[in-house]
């Protein structure tokens, strides 16, 4: 999860910088250190990565401890780290289940998981048969990574 | 554990210092980036909180990059000339010189606790002879090629700072920077032809990336129309010129209006038989402003010049000639020729002096309000342009005028070439030397540069002269033509003088014999990312585009635009939501921030505060959040 998590935010870090959206590039280093929090520790590589990225921000705290923890140089001449396209993929999703467009409860799936397999789940989650009894399903949407939409009379 | 933010913020900046860690190598080899934001002007004030906002941004930007593996160049001056420090001087009896040092020290060491990653090393400052030397050496190729030149004209004149302003410095009516009064007077200005680069500050604006905004704003600025200049006739036998973008309308046309300035209000003087209430109309209009006349006043006022009359060219028509304040003679031929049909300040002024009104674009009803939806639409009462569209008789007419010899086709500008003298004491001396014999004549490119002497009084006379006119020997010199008895040039440079070029000079800061290498103008060139604030719009922006254009026609530089992208940030506000000032009372300065909560959380609130490109209200609560981050 960690590692998912740390090469997203690689990506969206570096792709926010350049594009000026500094406070989503704050945001998402502020929910890695919960994620960090959470895991009850990082690897001493990972770490290397999260100083990486907060860097920019915060220069002097992230070259007092790439000292602290022994990497070589100043931070300012090290490089910023290389993302794996693949892994910044998560491997599960949560999505919305919908009937007739209002939210009626939600699902966690895997993320490569397929439209009617999709909507399985989504008609066994939670409160969902509860809404479906006595109605005949019209029409099942999937929008991949976000939503089903069932619309039932 | 607690963090102890000061020491250890304190040794990196050190550290950082001594071993130039953020200095641009001068290997040419490596990829480049090259970003910069605005030098600052080195107030007494010190540094405000929406500097860093800037500064930061960029700072991020560029240490990604060096990440990257780019060379940086991320460098910082001081854009130091101009009336505030010359108005503390002043105050205070001590030289501008000192309290410009002064001032320095003092944003230098705030900046370095802000942990930006400025390359130091290339530190300029425009107040430095080595680097105003070649702001003269501009100047004096401006001059050798036609751009620089001096004209008799009215120019703004804040009536505070006793100093001529450009129009970009004229807001409302007040100047800009002191809110006073600003009044017309005539004096001898030396300008720059920046008119004769208006198509290419506005066409060039599709080979660059810059926010929609500020290329609306400077599109908007130069104010490009394309039109005809149509030649009316006159009962006196004299030719009166006017530019309209409607040619098409000429048939509606039932009075002109001349500024009260106007050469023929004078040379008519003895056929207008109301000539002192023509007068007297034109005293009152002397002391208002620009902007009063034309924008503020809502009820236009006039006065009609009895006994002489307008001849309309399409048809022959005898039409009275008004004077009134809202025409200029400074803008276009400060005549144009009135369509009361369908334009309102012309049908209000119809109506008010009882003059017909002719509809000329089908569409309308006239008889209620001037119709002025008519960009389309299809031309009546208007002889043979009668039947065809608005578009098909702007060409028809055009056509007819170039072919009787009574207009021709012409492209205008609102843009006005750039008054580029100020009577002060702290500026740039212009290079120029005044010789009975021959005229105006540039200094030799060995005497530059050309520096500022030192003065017992920094005021200017009461006259609105340089307070370098005081000084006689000085002044006197010889021409550098006829070697015969001369005078220097007394006015200075206005303060965007410095700033037109300085982005050039970080690329060589310290190079004697040019404004930088061309190898190094080669490499860095252009900037890559530009931001700075959108007040700089039409202003800084604009002329020093045109700048490094004539230095790339005349071989100087090597890219015809200095800036690739151009972005704007955003206000910080003060926490009740209004722009910061001392009189408000809610300035919160950066200095107070950094030692209570340290440089870092500073850097990660003044980026958390918002979208970048908002205006954003300082809130202290929320940077207690950024601190336990």
């Amino acid at each position: 999860m960690l590692e998912s998590s740390l090469h997203k935010a690689i990506k969206k870090v570096g792709e926010d910088i350049v594009q000026l959206k500094m406070n989503t590039a704050i945001a998402t280093l502020m929910s890695l250190i919960n994620e960090i929090d959470a895991a009850g520790g990082v690897t001493k590589d990972e770490f290397r990565i999260f100083l990486l990225l907060l860097n920019p921000f915060a220069p002097h705290i992230t070259e007092e401890l790439w000292e602290m923890t022994g990497f070589d140089g100043q931070i300012a001449h090290a490089a910023w780290p290389v993302y794996d396209e693949a892994k910044c993929h998560d491997a599960e999703v949560e999505i919305a289940v919908q009937v007739c467009g209002k939210v009626r409860g939600r699902v966690v799936i895997a993320a490569d998981l397929d439209g009617a397999s999709a909507i399985a789940a989504a008609k066994q989650a939670a409160g969902i048969p509860e809404q479906l009894a006595g109605k005949t399903i019209v029409k099942e949407i999937y929008v991949p990574g976000k939503l089903v939409n069932i619309v039932a009379k | 554990m607690k963090y102890d933010f000061k020491a250890i913020e304190q040794k990196w900046q050190k550290r950082w210092d001594d071993e130039h860690t953020f200095a641009a190598k001068q290997d040419f080899s490596l990829p480049k980036f090259y970003a910069l934001v605005e030098f600052p002007y080195p107030s007494g004030q010190g540094l405000h909180v929406g500097h860093p906002r800037s500064y930061t941004a960029l700072d991020i930007v560029a240490r990604k990059k060096r990440l990257d593996g780019y060379n940086v160049l991320y460098p910082m001056g001081w854009d130091a000339f101009g009336l505030p420090t010359e108005n503390f001087a002043m105050k205070n009896h001590i030289h501008p010189e000192v309290v410009t040092k002064n001032n320095v020290a003092r944003f230098k060491a705030q900046l370095k606790s802000l942990g930006l990653s400025f390359d130091w090393d290339r530190e300029i400052n425009t107040t430095d002879p080595e680097y105003y030397k070649w702001t003269q050496w501009i100047f004096l190729q401006l001059f050798k090629h036609g751009l620089a030149y001096k004209k008799e004209m009215s120019v703004n004149w804040c009536t505070g700072c006793k100093v001529v302003l450009a129009n970009e410095e004229v807001v409302n009516g007040v100047c800009e920077r002191c809110g006073s009064p600003v009044v017309h007077k005539v004096k001898s200005q030396w300008m720059l032809r920046i008119t004769a680069y208006a198509d290419r500050l506005i066409d060039d604006l599709d080979t660059v990336d810059f926010i929609e905004r500020v290329k609306t704003q400077q599109i908007n600025w130069i104010g490009r129309s394309h039109g005809a200049e149509v030649t009316f006739g006159t009962t006196e036998g004299d030719e009166m010129i006017v530019y309209t973008t409607r040619p098409d309308t000429l048939f509606g046309v039932t009075y002109m209006v001349i500024a009260p300035e106007h050469e023929f209000v004078d040379k008519w003087a003895g056929k207008i038989k109301n000539i002192d209430e023509v007068r007297a109309y034109r005293e009152a209009a002397a002391r208002k402003s620009e902007f009063e006349r034309t924008e503020l006043a809502k009820d236009k006022t006039g006065v009609k010049l009895d006994g002489v009359w307008g001849i309309n060219p399409v048809n022959g028509q005898q039409i009275p000639i008004f004077v009134s304040d809202y025409v200029l003679a400074t803008y276009g031929t400060g005549a144009i020729m009135a369509v009361p049909g369908h334009d309102q300040r012309d049908y209000d002024f119809a109506k008010k002096f009882d003059l017909p009104i002719i509809e000329v674009v089908a569409g309308g009803d006239i008889s209620k309000e001037a119709f002025t939806d008519c960009a389309t639409g299809m031309l009546v009462n208007s002889g043979f342009l009668t039947g065809k569209t608005v578009d098909e008789a702007k060409v028809a007419i055009t056509d007819w005028l170039v072919k009787e010899g009574k207009g021709v086709k012409k492209v205008n500008y609102k843009l006005r070439d750039w008054v580029f003298s100020r009577q002060r004491y702290w500026g740039e001396p212009i290079p120029m030397v005044y010789c009975e014999k021959c005229g105006w004549q540039p200094l030799p490119e060995s005497e530059l540069p050309l520096r500022l002497p030192e003065v017992a009084h920094y005021e200017p006379t009461e006259e609105g002269e340089s307070p370098l006119a005081h000084l006689t020997d000085w002044v006197r010199t010889t021409c550098p033509c006829c070697g015969g008895e001369a005078k220097r040039e007394t006015d200075t440079m206005p303060q965007w003088a410095g700033s037109s070029w300085y982005f050039l000079r970080y690329c060589d800061p310290h190079n004697n014999n040019a404004i930088a290498s061309p190898e190094a103008l080669k490499y860095w060139s252009p900037v890559d990312w530009y931001n700075g604030g959108m007040e700089h719009t039409t202003l800084h922006l604009l002329y020093s585009r045109f700048w490094h254009k004539f230095l790339y026609d005349i071989g100087v530089v090597p890219t015809s635009e200095p800036y690739a992208k151009r972005t704007s940030h955003g206000m910080i506000l003060g926490e009740n939501g209004e722009k910061m000032s001392k009189s408000r009372g809610n300035v919160v300065n950066p200095d107070d921030i950094v030692r209570t909560y340290g440089a870092d959380t500073m850097r990660l609130y003044e980026m958390f505060i918002g979208d970048f490109e908002k205006a954003a209200p300082w809130s202290s609560s929320s940077i207690k959040g950024c601190k336990r981050f």
